[in-house]
């Protein structure tokens, strides 16, 4: 008797059980998806997000430091001496990247002296052939158009800026407890960090 | 003077073409339905890009398994193997020849209308295990034992919940029971209501649908009897599921829902709001719930469905003879 009473309290407390989950499932049916439909709309990515290598070319001073620190040696770069004027210049004659090689370990933005170096948001670099991404010209303007027709070096030197930190900005710092206030708008990054604030990097809470 | 026979296998080829049809047509549009609805309930969107969301998606997905390769397995039973996917797709194609789609529209009402469909969609188990054992592979042939087991087993309380209704309604023809439900559905009397849930039980188990897939678990089983099937006899074996799924939700809905009674709107539109209600629970089902062991499902079956399914029968009964 108790067996089949509690074969009875099992049946019971399992239908209770399935109604609970399927209160759940309904929910959940009628809940907003949270699938990003990828391929049209896409995510503005992290900003310390390591993408492919890029250069200002303007801004390079030929120190060779990112050549010393690659440590797969992605990187190539020769130049030569000039008289112009009767001053001496330096001139770079190949500032070439391989993508194959590179590790994306990111030393080579991080050693920069002037920030002329950086990684950009690219993501999307899938070739149909090897040669594509093995002799990138890093002074060519539309050195990505061949791998993203959306390419712009403007718009990635652009968010660059926006994203570094410890850039020195000639306008007037905020306060400290500005940023600490409103993190999300600070981009722009006091030269000397507050310890209490909260490290002002990640703009794009929102998604693209 | 035209001869009469000619006329009645016109209209059975009418009959048979729309019937063939609407087959087709519903079993893309459950495919489709049912992605959208598992992704919905886990939150995601499900196929977007063919049509309107995602709508045309099933046809694409035809079109692909037309063009596959039908790959036979070395050492598989070849004559077996080969027939299988028939064995499951036609018994489920005639059982829509009693299904009374509106007032007018049954291709026959066969006067023992519910007792030639459950008999009809048991042979589809035939196929499901031709299939498991012709491929030569233990995985399928565990699926097709499981499946024998399982439908068989869940034949009984299905059956024992019919019969209520049949005992309910005094006949066996579909259109009869439909209208001997003109003055009330006969889920709204409690024991046909407790009929209904043994029936919607089982007939999960029937169409081999989660709780009750282990025949085709995929974790374990890696997809059961179909594994070695592809291209077109594939598609056969995925038509057949969602058009037995559907036979099994049109026929709770004749039984217990009043079938293609309703007020207003066309008969048809009646019929089909129901089954698909019904195929809607039956989704809401599978997305909510995790696969049972094959001894609990078979406990569940013998000493849970089929006792309360009799003690069912029997309180029924006392209720006729009161
Ligand atoms: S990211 Fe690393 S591996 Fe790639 S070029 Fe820069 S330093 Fe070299
Ligand atoms: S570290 Fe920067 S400035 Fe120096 S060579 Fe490399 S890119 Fe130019």
């Amino acid at each position: 008797m108790e067996k089949i009473f509690r074969k009875i309290k099992n049946a019971y407390l399992g239908m209770i059980s399935l109604f609970i989950g399927m209160r759940v499932t309904i929910k959940n049916y009628f809940a907003p998806s949270v699938t990003l439909e990828y391929p049209i709309k896409k995510k503005k990515m992290a900003p310390n997000f390591r993408g492919m290598v890029d250069l200002k070319p303007e801004a390079c001073v030929i120190c060779y430091q990112c050549i010393k620190i690659c440590p797969v040696a992605a990187l190539d770069l020769t130049h030569k001496q000039m008289v112009a004027d009767g001053k001496k210049k330096n001139e770079i004659t190949k500032f070439t990247y391989n993508a194959e090689l590179c590790c994306f370990c990111g030393l080579c933005d991080e050693i920069c002296p002037t920030d002329a170096i950086f990684m950009n948001k690219m993501y999307e670099v899938s070739v149909y052939d090897h040669n594509q991404v093995m002799n990138i010209d890093l002074m060519n303007e539309n050195k990505y158009k061949h791998v993203d027709a959306n390419y712009s070096l403007a718009a990635e030197i652009k968010i660059n800026d926006l994203n570094t930190v410890g850039i020195i900005q000639k306008s007037p710092v905020a306060p400290v407890a500005a940023v600490a206030a409103a993190p999300a708008v600070s981009a722009v990054v006091s030269p000397t960090p507050a310890p209490e604030a909260p490290k002002p990097t990640s703009t794009n809470k929102e998604t693209a | 003077m035209i001869d009469p026979l000619s006329v009645q296998v016109r209209s059975m080829v009418i009959n048979s073409s729309v019937i063939l049809g609407f087959i087709s047509i519903s079993a893309m549009f459950l495919i489709w339905w049912e992605r959208k609805v598992s992704a919905h309930i886990q939150n995601r969107l499900g196929p977007m890009i063919v049509g309107w969301h995602g709508s045309l998606q099933s046809i694409a997905d035809t079109v692909k398994l037309l063009l596959k390769e039908n790959i036979v397995p070395a050492g598989a039973d070849k004559m077996i193997w080969w027939l299988a996917p028939f064995f499951v797709v036609v018994p489920s194609v005639m059982a829509f020849v009693t299904i009374p789609f509106a007032r007018n529209f049954v291709v026959h009402d066969l006067n023992v209308g519910i007792l030639f469909i459950t008999s009809i969609t048991s042979v589809c188990v035939l196929g499901i295990f031709m299939a498991g054992w012709g491929s030569n592979n233990k995985y399928s042939l565990l699926g097709g034992m499981r499946s024998a087991a399982q439908i068989i087993s869940y034949e009984v309380p299905l059956l024992l919940s019919v019969v209520v209704v049949i005992m309910e309604a005094g006949t066996l023809s579909m259109q009869g029971i439909i209208q001997a439900q003109e003055h009330g559905w006969f889920i709204l009397k409690p024991n046909l209501a407790i009929a209904f849930v043994i029936y919607f039980i089982s007939s999960t188990a029937e169409v081999n649908r989660v709780p009750f897939d282990i025949p085709e678990a995929e974790s374990e089983l890696g997809a059961g009897y179909h594994t070695e099937y592809t291209g077109m006899k594939f598609a056969m074996f995925f038509v057949a599921e969602y058009t037995n799924l559907f036979i099994v939700s049109a026929v709770a809905a004749t039984l217990f829902l009043g079938g293609w009674q309703g007020p207003f709107l066309p008969s048809v539109f009646w019929f089909l709001l129901k089954s698909y209600g019904i195929i809607f629970l039956s989704m809401w089902v599978r997305w909510t719930l995790p696969r049972v062991r094959m001894d609990q499902m078979m406990g569940f079956a013998w000493k849970f469905l089929t006792p309360v399914a009799l003690l069912n029968l029997l309180i029924s009964g006392w209720f006729m003879l009161r």
